[in-house]
This record gives C-alpha cells, structure tokens and sequence, in this order.
C-alpha cells in the first residue's frame, strides 16, 4: 500500500498480477491442488447428495455448542496435522536426496526435487502450521469439549465468543491452505526473526500470508484463553473448589493464563514487522536507528510460553488418562497442582535460551540457563507422581494408557536433552543444530502421544462409541517405531554437527541417517493408515462397539464422566454438586451413578448465531487484501468486520429456556439406551454429601 | 587446571564413544570426521567438558525414573503380583523427594552452568586464561568476519591480507574475531574448534578462541540466512605458526583489491555452490568499522531480486556456477592453498 514493492502491483489487483510473472507451477504444488480440489468437490458433492447441507449450517457452522466447537477445531487441527505432516515427509525425503555434490536434482532443483525457495517455504509453514493451526486447535479443542463437563458448567462463560474463536483459528488454516496455491508462504522460518523478515529481504507476499495469518489465529487463540479463564473460575459447578477441580482443567487454566499475556506480545511484535514493512518505519530493520534484536526478543517472550501453552494440557491429558487405567486416584493431586502453576510461572523466564550466543554476559546467560533448568523440576515432579500413581495400582494396558506411557518415557528423553541445551557452554556447540530440532519435536512427540491418547480416551464420550482397540495398538507401535526412526539418527546428526534448515546437505557421511529418517517417515505413513482405518472400522461397526453407561472406561475419575455418552446439548439435566476430587469415583464408590435428578427443571441456553461464520469468512478476506496489498479489500473488510459486531450487539434475541417437560422427555429418550445402574431411581445430589443438601440445583 | 587435568581422561572415555558410534554408522573418507566431540583448543574442549558433566548428574535422577516408570508399570499390571492399594495416594516423604532431589540436582548443575559460561564466554573465556599466560606477549591474531549473502570474508587488519570463504588460523596463538554481517543475521561456528557466535547486522560481536593442533575443519554458518543458506560452508585451515607466516606472505603477493567497490560487488545476493574461494592483498582499512557505519545508516541496503525469494526453480546456481567445481577462485583462477598438515 505505502511501501514501493518489486514486481508489479495495482491499486484494483494488489500485488495479484504478480503470480504470473514467477514459476508457481511446482508439479507437487498441483498435486497439493488436484487433492484439495477432489476432496472439496467430494464433500460438496456428498452433502448435497446426502441432503446434508441444513444439517451442516444449523447443527455445526452456526452452533455455539462448547462440545460441537470443541469437535470442529480438533477437526480443523487434524486436517492440518495431517498437511504438517506431509511436509515434514517431503523435508526428510528432500534432505536424504541432496547429499553431496553429485546428488541429482529433479523438478527445477539442483539437488534434490525442492529448490531452495520451496524447502524454506515447507519448513517454515511445516512449523506455523504444526504449532499454532495444529497443536494448539486439536488443545483448545479438547479444553473446549471437556472442560466445561469437567467443572459442571452448562456451557462456556462466552459461547458466542468461543464460536468466534473457533472461526478465526480457521480462517488462519484456511488463510494457510490459499497461501499453498495462490502465490508462496514464507521462507524465513516459523520464528521469522528480523531482517530477514524485512521487505528487503522478503520482497514476495509469503512473509504478509504468514503475518496475517498468525494475526488472525492468535487474536482467536487470545480470545479463546479468555473465555476459559473466565469459565473455569465462575462456573464450576458447587462442591468443585478449586482444589478439587481436576487436573486437566487445572492444567487447562494454567495454559490460558500463558495464553492471554503471550499472544498480546506476539500480536504487537508482529504488528511492528507489519509497519516496517507496509509502511517502512524502523522498529526491527538494521539501519534506522532500528533494533532488531528486540523482534527475536519479543517473539521469544511469546514463543518460550507458547511452548508451555502446548505442553501443559498435554500433562493434562496424561494426568486424566493414567489413574483411570491405574484405577487409583492421582497421587499427590495438591503437588501436582503446585507442578503445573511452577512450570506457567516459570515460562515467562527463559525465552533468552533460545539465543545464547548473541553474546550477552555471562550473567544473563546464567539467569535463563538456571531458570530453564527450573523448569525441570516441576516436570520430574510430574513424571515421579504418573509412576507412583501406577504404584499399587492395577493398570490396564488399552489403548489411552499405552500412549500416555510412550509420552511419559519421551518426557524422560526429552527432559534430559532439555537440561542439557539449558547449559549454555553446551548450546554455544549444539545451538540450531539438528539436536535442538530432535528436542523440540521429542517434547512435541509427547504433546502428539497424548493427544492421541486424549482422542481414544474422550471418543467414547463425544460419540458414544468406544475406538478400536487392536488398530489402535497397531497405530501406537507403528508411531513409536516411525518416532524412534525419525528422531534417535536425527539427535546423532545433531552431534555429527548437522545445522536444521539445510537445502542441501555438503557431507556424504552423513547420508546413511539421513536414509535412516526415511524410514522413520514410511512408517508414520503406515501409522496414518492404521489411524484412519481405526477411525473408519470403529465407525463402522459403532453399533457394536457402543458405550452403555456414562463411564466408558469403567473407572473413569473425573465429572464428566457423568454426563451421558455423548452427553445431552445442556450437558447435565441438573447440575451436579461436587463432593470429592475425583467426583465420579466418588460416586460409583458411593454407590450414587444415577444420572436421573430428583426433578426435572427448565434450562437457559445460548441461541445459534451465524455471526461467528461470517466473521471468519471477513477474516479470510481481511488476511488475503492484507497480504496482497489489496487496499480498497483490506479497509473494507475492516468496516465490514466492525459492522458485523455492531450488529451483534444490538442483537436480543440470543438466548432461550428449555422448559423442564422438554428436558425430561429428552432425558427420558436418552435413558432407553443406558444401563440399568445410571437409572436407579437414586438422585446424585444432595444426601450423600454436604456440598448440595440446602437447595436443588439450577443451570 | 580443573579441566586439563580431567580432560585427559575425557578424551580416552570420547575417543571411546566415538569408536564406538562411528563404527557402526559413517563411510566418511574424511581422517577426523564431523563430529563436535572431538574438540580442537581450550574453549571446544570446555563445552564437551560440560557436556559430560551435566550428562553424568543427570543421569542421577533419569536412570531411577525411568527405571521406576517402567518397574511400577510392569510390577502393578493387572495380573503383575502386586499388591493392590487405592487408598495410597498421598505421601509426604515421597513429595518432599521429588520435589527435593530435582532441587539439589538442579542446584548443582547451575553451579556448573555458570562455570561453564564464564570457560567459554565468547568475550573473554576464562578457558584460555592458562594458555594466554603460558605464551607471554605474543600478541593475539586479530581477524575482522563479514558475512555478506551468502558468503564470508575473513580480513587480517594487521596482516593487511583477506580471504573469501576459507580461513587459514595458526596453531598455539590467541585469536581474537570482530564479527558482522552485511543483511541478515549468521551464526559463526567451526565444528569442534569455535564456539557459535551471533553475526548481527549493523553491530559487531566479539570471539576469542585458541587452536592446539593442525588440522582442516568445517566452518558454516547455523542461522538460517536465505536460499544460500546451506552453501555458506567453508573450511577453516589450522596450519603451524612458520606455515601461516609462509601463507601470509603469498597473500600478499596475490594482487588482489578489496575495497570498499569491491567489496559491494562482493556482498551482492551470491551463492557459493562451487565453494570458490579467494585470497586479496589489497584490502580497505577498517573494512568492518565501515561496513557497521554503512549498514547503520542505511547506504550498504541490499535488496534481494524478488526471485531469490519466491522463485520454485533455480536457474541461477546452474548459470552462474555449474555444479561439483569445488577448488577455483570466484573469477576463474586458483588460488595458493596453505600447506595442510594433516591432523594429530
């Protein structure tokens, strides 16, 4: 807009008319394109033939429903892990292919099939989209989906504003998948520290796509962390102090609390960047009086905690899924709240250890190198309280708890490798070389292993139906085998001196891990099948595998257990009162299961909007005039945005009562298909404990 | 000192490990192969020192959990044997364990950690402390390092002589490196001889280091800088003091100019595939002083052709390089190499 750009740009077009003066036409780029346009004309087609369009707009697009949106974003992260994952595949190919000078080169590359441009694209876009349209939808998804059942709440504190949230987050991913076909992401890397961010060295539009659309997910993921703050200190339900409420929603406030002062740190560094480029101030370029420096600064400040944000509901996870097959409560639950509010409260410490040699002091580096290390305590706190809660257990070795080990195991190696890179003497040897790509993917590995325990151990009740255990061992054993192929050559390239980010690889010795790695990738490829064919297999044969009682897994601890697999829309018929850390065990110990109240009252619920979609789709436009410097689409998106929640506002009509003779029929319906112990004629409040005997509950 | 007296014992537990890993796993042609364990000089030699160190008490807490992860899963199995206890879910001696020895261990390693930063500091490493005592007053090598896109440029200010995309370093004599780049940030990093250290435009960094035996090793730069990124590799020849005094003469025989024209021409967006590299004689005074300045004010403002960075195919390395020529000078002729002495 302000800034004089190279290649050709016009006030109507932007910077469009530029796409056809650069080869784009990367054979793997319409290979990406065919498969994008035959799965989107596949489902078009199919939810026309099915008539399943209304369905579609009223059940899923415009729903406010904590759990629909829940489900919606682990959707939209699965989608785009699956796309990460794509790219890694094609980086470890790449790299195995272009060793050495006589390497041969293919599709317009001299080594290798990716050009140097294309490769820088892939990694860089593999670790925006893996990180902030990957991990943290399918995190916030799950925060969504549990959360509220968790603590007893009918829904979010801010259903509209979830909803929101929800659609910025995708149109960030759908921001990302446009950026695959029209025109290029960036090439700076995921972190894309300044200058080389700068317009002088980033002249195409890939640095503005990624710039928005981290923008636009983050404003969401601030949003989002909002909201459940809010929703986990005001709405629990009564009985649920704080020092009963479970881990995972321990872990899940401890995360947002991280969530809501990072993103804000992001967003402002890269509204900076955005001003030096749009408009040519100097806050982070060389010259100028600018100071660069403060870009890595801030984007670290974000960065170190965001890390925290994906690992905390990861443990999470671990802490929900190993008592339930342990069949013991979690040991030690006061000291492992105290873990996870050490591990938040020292992530906003450490971000200099991700620059060590810029070559500060000896003091600083020692400050953020003793800080990180501190972060090790906590977290062996964690791993010591798993293994004892195993103590004297009886585990069961399904599915869920098979990846929670395999994660725990990780945390171990992942652990000491993260001591190790917290010494600075260390990490002036090891500093960007692959060994520090193997830690983080080793810490990631973990957040994977237990989100796709968290999928296995919360499908039943989201669908009410049980995963297939025999493919899911399958997809366990291929996925560790693919992640020890992948991972243990790559910490040993690390320590050949291996640097990450390679186009081309100078050192031929270093080919057979390289090779290594290759094989590692074939078999998380055979993992993905056995996932999907899981899924497919499950659903078929749902009747089969259905869940007859609100506990799934039998000894299942926490609340959300109660409520009915999948549970009813207003999650519980009436509000359940808390009497114990583990309220579930609580009342299957206590003999109270019944999920049939004492009467039946009428509930206040939130109403559908179609406000959030549309926001979305304004952000989509918003990003794309943004990157494209489309200045009449980009202002107007602007007043379109601010119209729409003007409108919103004034809207009254967003919220209504389902009268209590509705609630009981619904109930009644739901109770045919449940077993006989949720239906004795026992109410689960009052009597048994002290919390709830002076009045009946309300929503 | 503390580290030379462990050191040689270190070396004998490395030398072990890297027969052992490397047996099984590298065809490299190259005598010493890549490998950050096998440090040349005082400051390599403190990391992997620390390296070792900060493994072994690690180890002190990872074997026993581990061990305890994986003993209470297989004991509490159902069908295991052992004894089942819902009720045992809190213990005050075991949180004060594992809360407590985490802490010690955690304590210990910082002590280390700081030692360790202030061995390897790249401003003034106590690690060479020792050796700079035993030579007396020899006065330090001074090497100025511009990184440009994508190449590097080592200027000798007292030598009067430069080289580009190689480095020619005397054994047992202190060496200390002003640092810059003209764009974007690098990393400065020999593998196993020098310590990582920022390139950062418009400012300059400082390096200290010290190199024990001769020896060619491999310098690259770590911070991803741009497409040229990975052909940013050059070697780093450590030759004795009579060799490098030989090798500096030659140098300025060569002829060659590098001022400041020059070295605009040189800094434009290149990428070094053939790895060609060049010596000059003729250098600009305080080269890096005037690149900082100029970087500062904004007059050394290099801008990158939008097809460097967008581009899906690359016709420029093909055209202006080919492919494979790995020993000739930017422009065609060959250059003197340094006697090379092969290492140990």
């Amino acid at each position: 807009m302000f800034m004089d750009v190279q290649g050709p740009s016009n006030a109507l077009f932007g910077r469009l008319p530029m796409i056809l003066d650069l080869h784009y036409n990367n054979p793997w780029i319409m290979f990406a394109f065919a498969l994008v346009v035959i799965g989107g004309i596949g489902t078009v087609a199919a939810l026309t033939y099915f008539k399943k369009w209304g369905w579609l707009w009223h059940d899923w697009l415009t729903t406010v429903d904590h759990k629909k949106i829940g489900i919606m974003y682990i959707i939209v992260g699965l989608i785009m892990l699956f796309r990460g994952f794509f790219e890694a595949a094609m980086i470890r190919t790449h790299q195995a292919m272009a060793v050495g000078p006589d390497s041969p080169g293919f599709l317009g590359a001299v080594h290798g099939y990716l050009t140097p441009f294309h490769i820088s694209e892939i990694f860089t876009v593999h670790g925006t989209l893996m990180i902030l349209l990957a991990v943290t939808p399918i995190l916030v998804g799950f925060m969504n989906l549990i959360v509220p059942i968790q603590i007893g709440a009918r829904d979010m504190a801010y259903p509209f504003l979830n909803a929101v949230g929800l659609w910025l987050t995708t149109a960030a991913a759908a921001l990302c998948m446009i950026s695959l076909f029209v025109g290029s992401f960036s090439h700076a890397g995921w972190v894309g520290l300044t200058p080389l961010t700068q317009l002088d060295h980033s002249p195409g539009v890939g640095v503005d796509y990624w710039i928005w659309l981290i923008q636009i997910s983050s404003i969401g993921s601030t949003l989002g962390a909002l909201n459940l703050i809010a929703t986990i200190l005001k709405m629990r339900a009564p009985g649920m102090s704080l020092m009963r409420m479970p881990i995972f929603s321990w872990t899940t406030l401890a995360t947002n609390i991280i969530g809501l002062t990072s993103f804000p740190l992001l967003t402002v560094a890269l509204f900076l960047l955005t001003l030096d480029r749009y408009i040519g101030t100097h806050f982070f370029t060389a010259d100028g009086g600018g100071n660069f420096m403060m870009y890595t600064n801030l984007f670290w400040l974000w960065g170190h905690p965001e890390v925290y944000f994906v690992v905390l509901p990861a443990f999470g996870f671990l802490s929900e899924i190993i008592p339930t097959f342990s069949e013991k409560p979690l040991f030690n639950h006061t000291s492992m709240i105290a873990a996870t509010m050490g591990i938040a409260g020292v992530s906003w410490l450490v971000w200099l250890h991700h620059f060590f040699i810029m070559g500060a002091g000896p003091e600083v580096n020692t400050f953020f190198s003793v800080a990180t290390m501190l972060v090790g305590i906590p977290t062996g706190v964690k791993v010591f309280n798993w293994a004892f809660t195993m103590y004297k257990g009886r585990v069961r070795l399904e599915t869920p708890m098979l990846w929670a080990l395999g994660a725990v195991l990780l945390l171990i190696g992942g652990g000491m490798t993260g001591m190790m890179l917290a010494i600075p003497a260390i990490n002036y040897v090891s500093h960007n070389s692959v060994f520090v790509v193997a830690h983080f993917h080793n810490m990631f590995l973990i957040i994977a292993f237990a989100i796709f325990g968290a999928v296995t151990y919360w499908w039943p009740k989201a669908f009410g139906f049980r995963l297939d255990e025999r493919l899911g061992h399958i997809f366990f054993w291929l996925f560790w085998a693919g992640s020890v192929f992948v991972f243990v050559p790559m910490y040993a390239l690390g320590f050949l001196g291996m640097t990450r980010r390679l186009d081309y690889i100078a050192h031929p010795s270093w080919w057979p891990l390289l090779a290594l790695e290759v094989v590692g990738i074939a078999l998380y490829i055979a993992s993905v099948a056995a996932f999907v064919l899981q899924i497919y297999v499950s659903f078929r044969d749902r009747e089969r595998n259905k869940v007859t009682t609100s506990d799934a897994w039998e000894t299942s601890r926490s609340l959300e257990w109660a409520a009915h697999c999948p549970p009813s829309f207003y999650n519980f018929a009436a509000t359940p009162i808390v009497h114990s850390n583990d309220e579930w065990a609580w009342r299957r110990e206590h003999g109270v299961t019944s999920v049939v109240p004492e009467k039946y009252t009428s509930i206040h619920m939130p109403k559908n909007s179609m406000v959030p979609v549309v926001l979305g789709v304004l952000f989509i436009i918003f990003g794309f005039a943004g990157t494209w410097r489309i200045g009449w689409m980009f202002f107007g998106s602007i007043i379109a945005i601010t119209a729409v929640l003007i409108f919103r506002m004034f809207q009254k009509d967003i919220d209504y009562n389902i009268p209590a003779e509705d609630v009981e029929a619904y109930e009644r319906e739901k109770l045919k298909s449940v077993d006989r112990a949720a239906q004795d004629n026992v109410h689960q409040t009052g009597e048994m404990g002290d919390a709830g005997t002076d009045s009946p509950a309300h929503g | 000192m503390k580290i030379g007296n462990l050191s040689s014992g270190l070396r004998a537990f490395l030398g072990l490990l890297l027969i052992a890993v490397l047996a099984g796993c590298s065809n490299s042609p190259v005598q010493d192969p890549l490998w950050f364990l096998h440090p040349n000089g005082p400051i390599a030699r403190a990391s992997i020192y620390y390296l070792v160190v900060d493994v072994l008490l690690l180890l002190i807490i990872i074997v026993p959990a581990t061990a305890l992860v994986i003993w209470t899963f297989w004991r509490y199995r159902r069908g295991g044997g052992g004894e089942y206890d819902p009720t045992y879910n809190h213990s005050i001696p075991i949180e004060v364990i594992v809360w407590g020895i985490p802490l010690l261990l955690v304590a210990v390693l910082s002590y280390f950690s700081y030692q360790g930063v202030k061995d390897v500091e790249p401003y003034s490493p106590q690690a060479l402390d020792s050796v700079t005592a035993k030579n007396g007053g020899q006065k330090p090598l001074h090497i100025d390092v511009i990184s440009t896109d994508w190449q590097w440029l080592f200027i000798y200010p007292d030598q009067h002589v430069a080289l580009a995309n190689r480095l020619v370093v005397p054994t047992g004599r202190k060496i200390e490196m002003d640092l810059t780049s003209t764009t974007v940030t690098n990393d400065f990093y020999v593998l196993k001889v020098v310590n990582q250290i920022y390139m950062m435009p418009g400012m300059r960094t400082k390096h200290n280091f010290y190199v024990e035996r001769p020896g060619t090793y491999q310098g690259f730069s770590t911070e991803f800088s741009g497409p040229g990124f990975s052909w940013m590799n050059y070697k780093m020849q450590v030759v004795k003091p009579k060799q490098f005094d030989q090798w500096v003469q030659r140098a300025q025989a060569s002829g060659n100019r590098m001022h400041w024209q020059q070295f605009l021409q040189f800094a434009q967006p290149t990428i070094n595939t053939g790895n060609a590299w060049k010596m000059y004689s003729d250098v600009e005074p305080n080269l890096l002083r005037k690149t900082i300045h100029a970087v500062n004010t904004g007059q050394l403002n290099i801008k990158w052709p939008m097809r460097f960075s967008e581009e899906m195919t690359s016709p420029e390395f093909e055209q202006r390089f080919g492919t494979g020529d790995a020993e000739s000078s930017p422009d065609g002729t060959t250059a003197d190499e340094p006697q090379n002495t092969p290492d140990r």
